[in-house]
């Protein structure tokens, strides 16, 4: 969670073992008193809209609807790999490839590849192999940086790639505060938002392998 | 009071707005109820798919809420309080409603209340037709439950029994699908049934011939009624469903309307057996019938008859109150409200929730 307000951010990051749903509203209501505000007092409402774990998602995305329709206020949103790569370092030099890296579980991560400032692929998800494959297409020499928990996760696999792994420079909500502060983000009311999910369901997964089964 | 409502438990999502009144024989009214239903996304799969349901609901849910607000008249300033679906149900679905109740509330700092989904469905009685005579005896019986409940007193949910196996919807639904009449099964064999004879095809009434092997649920407390009134209040309907396949894999189906008719013949007099015979065991002075299969016109029929030759009140909800709603989840807020005050902003969904919280 981050509060934005006049310039600047207090991000924090969350390390409690209870889930997202017994955290939310409380820690949020305290993280706000703590600088003398009530929710109330909030403007607009950022939220961070995928790719990330399904559940989290969603538990995040409807505890800020519930907030800005109880209130009468906006929500932007923002996805998660542009978060994320606003929290990377930048300065890199002109050319170096930022790799922002979500676990997705099950042997996969959610990321996006950047360069110059510019989304080169969007987000996708993909095994490590898929990734490094994709990022060597995109720029096959030249230094690569990842960042992010799917980065932590599979660090030794991306050294032996020969790319850096980094540790955000902040929390992912403050990062997301500041894009939106910055004029990012896709402003609406709280029924606008749409989450992200990239990988599809596991029912529209395994009938599009029957199909093609079917068809082979 | 004006309380908001919130059901999401599995593929409806739903909000409502219900008010207290002066009148202790009727004590709340309805002022809006909203449901965006599913069943046509879930219907090419033949059954729900949870994790589609999920999104479906944070998608739907500021939608509704709005509409609820809308319809009743009123704005989030207007709402005094807000209860919503805690379980049983899928955990997933559960959550985007708990989120979403317990974030507004918290933003106008109002008391918000857990719900236990079972017990919104037997408090939908009470929307419909005010308070029920004492002690009373509820089935509930849905896609996913099929569960009787002895009620002493307002707001407290007794477990007598309950399906060892399969709800009574879900053979519904099997039988449905076997019959290619898509889903959800119920209201499609139902309506065919209506045209069939009863009598054409035999299928075997569910019986007990051994002790149930399965752990009690965590709500059914074993020592709370005679061991012969917990056996009256199990069901199976496993054994049913596997008859009709058989018969099916063996003889076709024949005549399908005569096949649904003679399927709903035995699913409902095995419920409705049942909750006469707890009824009578316990000395209930009303029986209630809520939850999706109550909106079957043969149970309906054939309980209200029943009743009359026993001259046993019986009580059913309005079919738009027996499917999964949101203004059962708001009366059984109000119910728990009054009795246990709110509930703690740091309750969890919980996919199998016991009804042990919901007692007095």
């Amino acid at each position: 969670m981050a509060i934005w307000r006049e310039g600047t951010s207090v991000g924090r990051a969350g390390d409690d073992p209870r889930s997202h749903a017994e955290r939310l509203p409380l820690e949020a209501v305290a993280l706000l008193a703590e600088h003398g505000l009530t929710l109330p007092e909030i403007d607009t409402f950022v939220v961070v809209a995928g790719p990330g774990s399904f559940t989290g998602l969603r538990v995040g995305v409807a505890a800020v609807q519930g907030w800005a329709m109880a209130l009468g206020r906006s929500v932007a949103s923002v996805p998660t790999l542009d978060a994320l790569f606003r929290s990377m370092p930048t300065a890199v030099e002109q050319g170096t490839v930022l790799v922002p890296c979500v676990d997705g579980l099950r042997g996969e991560v959610f990321f996006s590849a950047w360069r110059d400032g510019v989304d080169l692929t969007g987000p996708q998800v993909g095994s490590a192999t898929e990734l490094i494959a994709t990022v060597v297409a995109l720029a096959p020499a030249g230094r690569v940086v990842t960042s992010g928990d799917g980065a932590m996760k599979y660090a030794d696999t991306w050294h032996g790639a020969g790319w850096e792994v980094v540790a955000p420079t902040m929390a992912l909500a403050d990062a997301a505060a500041r894009l939106v502060a910055d004029g990012g983000g896709t402003m609406g009311g709280p029924h606008a938002v749409r989450l992200n999910y990239v990988r599809r369901t596991d029912a529209e997964i395994v009938r599009e392998r029957e199909r093609g089964g079917r068809r082979a | 009071m004006r309380i908001l409502g919130i059901e999401t438990s599995c593929d409806e999502t739903a909000a409502a707005v219900v008010e207290t009144t002066d009148d202790l024989a009727r004590p709340w009214a309805v002022r809006s109820s909203v449901i965006s239903s599913q069943a046509d996304i879930h219907r090419e799969w033949g059954g729900v798919v949870p994790e589609i349901a999920s999104r479906q609901h944070v998608a739907d849910i500021c939608g509704v809420v709005e509409r609820a607000l809308s319809d009743a008249g009123v704005r989030a300033a207007d709402i005094d309080a807000v209860a919503v679906t805690q379980g049983p149900g899928l955990v997933g679905s559960l959550l985007v409603g708990v989120s979403f109740a317990k974030a507004f509330a918290a933003a106008r700092a109002l008391p918000v209340v857990a719900v236990h989904h079972l017990a919104g469905h037997i408090e939908s009685l009470v929307l419909e037709h005010g308070e029920l005579p004492l002690p009373a005896v509820v089935l509930v019986v849905s896609g996913g439950h099929t569960s009787l409940y002895f009620v002493p007193s307002r707001g407290v949910y007794r477990l007598v029994g309950q399906t060892r196996d399969d709800a009574a919807g879900e053979a519904y639904d099997k039988v449905a699908k076997l019959l290619g009449l898509g889903y959800p099964g119920g209201p499609a064999v139902d309506a065919l049934a209506e045209t069939g004879r009863d009598d054409v095809v035999s299928l075997p009434l569910p019986r007990f011939t051994h002790a149930d092997r399965n752990e009690a649920p965590a709500d059914l407390k074993v020592d709370e009624f005679p061991p012969s009134v917990r056996k009256m209040a199990e069901f199976s309907f496993s054994g049913l469903k596997s008859a009709a396949v058989r018969h099916l894999e063996k003889h076709g189906p024949g005549n399908v309307a005569d096949f649904c008719a003679s399927f709903q013949r035995v699913v409902v007099g095995t419920l409705v057996d049942r909750l006469f015979a707890v009824a009578g065991a316990l000395g209930a002075k009303s029986v209630g019938i809520v939850g999706g299969v109550s909106a079957n016109r043969r149970l309906r029929r054939d309980v209200l008859a029943r009743g009359q030759r026993e001259r046993m009140p019986v009580f059913v909800p309005p079919v738009s109150l027996s499917t999964d709603n949101a203004a059962m989840i708001a009366a059984a807020g109000l119910r728990r409200m009054a009795m246990q005050g709110a509930s703690p902003l740091e309750f969890n969904a919980q996919a199998t929730l016991p009804m042990a919280s919901d007692r007095s």
